[in-house]
């Protein structure tokens, strides 16, 4: 091929296919595009739905806060658990907001690093869930308040409470690292396909994209093009 | 004007632009869909964005840049999705493409087909950088619907190319 020519061989590819093809443009006034916004309607509601619930959680934990204002102790384990709540809403918010800003309008390497770290989202939350593993004192004396009635590090001799504050430190490494453990490039993984639902691998091909776009992106050195090529 | 008389003027001049540029639409889904099934749902789901996508269109950069972006973003996307994509297809009117499968391979010439064949091996990043410089575009054009620096174009180019040169030095 004389590849000086390849823009008009380029054009005989669409003079072929302009040959070929018909499109039936009239049509398109029959198109009903509420209809098709079904499935973008859906991703909506799951994130509003979760966001909700968060927010909910939140409000009722600083409920929870304001009502055994007396006891320092349900102040702090309502406060932890408020904060955690919000956190993820916010992060959930963060979702419905790239979902709803999706505009095929934009340029390629915008849209599709957006449409991939929607794929992606599941990932960050589950990053966020483990940070509560070193908080789970939290979620214990406010079980025993709400279930028993019952002030759980008030009723704890000093020493098992020495110990359960030990582990929670323990804890803190564990939680970095699974942080670090959930990360995109396990997405292969077993353990974390279970965890994901076992949807590893298209999550795992949307990170490799990513991956690429990043890649993709680098201004390398510039090469210069010789005119007569 | 009422609303219903809005979209009536919008989808006319939607369908204006569409058939002035065509092409596009043929290349790109050419470029990064084989069968002929899945074209016409590509072509569809095109169309579809494009009717959805027009009213915010403003108007600010050429309707090429934006034809381009919508037609790269939903094939790149539609490319990417697996098995799972049937069950998103927006709901079309069938029949908004018709292609002639017979004609397709057949009475393409032999360089047409290596060129075709090459743009369709390579990465769907470079393969919109490819089609968009084959169909003439500025390399500031080709920056603007891809978000790269003009540079980064130029060298990816230069790089296609030589990718090219040494495809065909050894058929």
């Amino acid at each position: 091929m004389d590849l000086s020519n390849l823009q008009q061989t380029w054009n005989r590819l669409e003079d072929k296919l302009e040959k070929s093809n018909r499109l039936n443009l009239e049509l398109l006034r029959k198109v009903n595009l509420d209809r098709a916004q079904n499935k973008l309607k859906s991703l909506v509601w799951q994130q509003a739905i979760t966001i909700t619930f968060y927010l909910l959680a939140g409000a009722y934990f600083m409920h929870f806060c304001a009502t055994h204002w007396e006891n320092w102790n349900y102040v702090i384990a309502g406060g932890i658990l408020a904060g955690w709540s919000f956190i993820a809403s916010a992060s959930a918010i963060h979702q419905l907001q790239l979902i709803l800003t999706i505009d095929y309008s934009m340029p390629v390497l915008q849209l599709q690093k957006r449409l991939m770290s929607i794929k992606t989202a599941i990932i960050k939350n589950l990053r966020i869930a483990v940070w509560m593993l070193p908080f789970y004192m939290a979620f214990v004396v406010w079980i025993s308040e709400v279930l028993f009635g019952i002030d759980f590090i008030a009723i704890t001799d000093i020493s098992a409470l020495s110990w359960n504050f030990i582990l929670s430190g323990l804890l803190i490494p564990v939680a970095w690292w699974m942080h670090r453990k959930l990360n995109p490039k396990n997405a292969d993984k077993k353990w974390l396909n279970w965890l994901l639902q076992g949807s590893g691998s298209q999550l795992n091909e949307a990170l490799g994209f990513l991956n690429e776009i990043d890649e993709f992106e680098k201004d390398p050195k510039r090469e210069k093009e010789p005119r007569s090529f | 004007m009422t609303g219903r008389g809005r979209d009536k003027n919008r989808v006319d001049d939607l369908i204006q632009i569409i058939e002035e540029n065509k092409g596009i639409i043929y290349k790109v889904v050419n470029s990064y869909c084989n069968d002929p099934n899945d074209q016409e749902d590509l072509v569809q789901e095109i169309m579809y964005h494009f009717l959805e996508g027009y009213e915010r269109f403003d108007h600010q950069s050429k309707v090429t840049t934006w034809m381009y972006r919508v037609a790269l973003n939903v094939s790149i996307s539609f490319y990417r999705k697996s098995k799972t994509r049937k069950k998103y297809i927006s709901p079309m009117p069938e029949n908004i493409i018709q292609i002639k499968t017979e004609e397709n391979e057949e009475t393409m010439d032999r360089e047409v087909a290596q060129l075709r064949h090459f743009i369709q091996n390579l990465d769907e990043l470079n393969r919109a950088v490819m089609i968009m410089y084959l169909d003439g575009n500025s390399h500031e054009d080709i920056a603007e619907v891809l978000d790269l620096s003009e540079s980064n174009v130029g060298t990816k180019i230069y790089r296609i190319k030589n990718k090219l040169k040494e495809h065909f030095k050894t058929e």
